[in-house]
């Protein structure tokens, strides 16, 4: 998680404006969901691969590692839709039956992992290139409610103070032997729970009384580093969509 | 149990986040009501959202010998009600999909109806009837949490048979065949998830009994 964040936050693409980055995830997901075929799936995470490592310039190894946990679950999933389950009566009774698909839908099947992985790429290529900020901003933007995207916001502050806290008290418990074994790793793990929240409200406590001395009122603007968004470029970006809209509906 | 980015079809994509979304709409306009009303709130919430989402990066033992991760889901629903949970949940699985890449931003609506809609609700309506009933305060979170937990497993597998029904059995096949799967996996987390929110729960009450009090005075509103 750290690692994903920290390469949005140090990458080359961090001060590119979100509409533009959000509004290309969104489209590229759009074509994969409504017109490409195994081919354009394919096409899709290609291009989205040379995009994320080629041009916004993400170590290849972290995209590699940002795959790897989604590509568990999609085989898992592909793998599922592979087995038929049925029921079959005999002498003895009834019993469940197992058995592979029909050649159609293992087709089908591998089309879902394909689009999947396409849509993934996707997403990774925003976590990448995307500061969770900058996007919790442009949803403000949006129409999400100022309250709501405020908590998101400082709900983002927090995680990672909290996480501290969370490795910290981890480490700790480590040395003094605290996950051994099941009994006293599961306690250890609710120790740590339980010792956190008051830590929670604690910072939200004290982070309210320094907010309150400068004045605080609700509302909590912030500076943005982040380029304007330039509707040239948003045109290019909805005109490149049409594009590989055309060209994997043609690929199939 | 995170539906994967893309793994839904287009129609059921909007379909589940057309269900979800109202329910998500009023926890927001509850909490701006409050937030409003109360602006020191806002850090509250947030600092309690954040724990939330840690706690999902705990890791808890479970039976296959692996380890795994709690969902939350049942102490989330306990502390805030349903509606806020709904909330939280919903900006915790935006976090992930955006932090982890796990989840996604297609599948959002059917991952939120599951885990931040159905298991606090099956875990909020568990807890409050249980000790309604007069259960101990552990017994009730333990079985909140842990059937929490089992519902929204329970939920994934239907959103995942319905779309995708088994070519012999159907919906009905598939949903077996989706439950089955998980349940390997499943049934033991949600147990250890049962057995470590009862821990939490306990230790709370004993060791942070004013900072509950505290925040139950405060969210009584929400």
């Amino acid at each position: 998680m750290r690692q994903l964040d920290s390469v949005a936050w140090t990458g080359r693409w961090k001060r590119r404006p979100a509409a533009e980055k959000l509004c290309l995830c969104l489209g590229v997901m759009t074509v994969s969901l409504a017109v490409a075929g195994p081919g354009g799936q394919v096409l899709i995470f290609a291009l989205m691969a040379l995009l994320t490592v080629g041009l916004a310039g993400v170590p290849f190894w972290t995209w590699l590692r940002a795959l790897l946990l989604p590509a568990g679950f999609l085989v898992l999933g592909v793998l599922t839709l592979f087995v038929s389950v049925g029921w079959a009566e005999g002498e003895a009774g009834g019993g469940v039956t197992l058995a592979l698909v029909p050649p159609t839908d293992r087709e089908a099947a591998v089309f879902v992992g394909l689009r999947s992985a396409a849509c993934v790429s996707a997403l990774v290529f925003l976590a990448l290139t995307t500061p969770l900020p900058a996007l919790m901003t442009l949803l403000r933007r949006l129409g999400v409610p100022r309250d709501v995207a405020d908590v998101a916001l400082l709900m983002f502050r927090f995680l990672w103070l909290l996480f501290h806290c969370l490795e910290t008290g981890r480490r700790s418990q480590t040395a003094r032997l605290g996950y051994a074994s099941r009994s006293r790793w599961l306690r250890s793990s609710a120790l740590l729970a339980a010792g956190l929240l008051p830590r929670a409200l604690d910072r939200g406590t004290r982070m309210d009384a320094g907010l309150r001395a400068r004045g605080y009122d609700g509302s909590l603007a912030t500076l943005s580093s982040e380029e304007r968004p330039s509707l040239l470029r948003l045109g290019g970006i909805a005109g490149g969509v049409l594009v590989l809209g055309g060209v994997t509906a043609w690929i199939g | 149990m995170h539906i994967m980015e893309g793994f839904l079809p287009v129609g059921h994509a909007v379909a589940w986040t057309a269900v979800s979304a109202p329910v998500v709409a009023y926890g927001s306009w509850r909490l701006i009501r409050t937030v409003r009303q109360n602006p020191e709130l806002k850090l509250l919430l947030a600092a309690s959202g954040a724990y939330v989402f840690i706690l999902s990066a705990l890791k808890i033992p479970s039976v296959t010998g692996s380890c795994s991760h709690p969902t939350g889901t049942g102490l989330a629903a306990s502390l805030f009600g349903p509606w806020i949970a709904a909330v939280l949940g919903t900006i915790v699985l935006l976090f992930q999909a955006l932090l982890l890449a796990h989840g996604g931003l297609t599948t959002l609506g059917a991952n939120v109806f599951s885990m931040a809609i159905v298991g606090p609700i099956v875990a909020w309506s568990l807890f409050r009837g249980l000790r309604g009933a007069g259960v101990a305060g552990a017994v009730a979170i333990f079985f909140a949490a842990a059937l929490g937990d089992l519902a929204t497993y329970v939920v994934t597998s239907f959103q995942l048979a319905a779309a995708f029904p088994d070519p012999v059995s159907g919906f009905w096949g598939a949903s077996a065949k989706f439950l089955s799967v998980f349940a390997l996996t499943q049934i033991p987390l949600a147990i250890s998830e049962g057995l470590l929110t009862a821990i939490v729960y306990n230790l709370l009450q004993r060791y942070s009994g004013r900072e509950m009090s505290v925040l139950k005075l405060r969210m009584a509103g929400v």
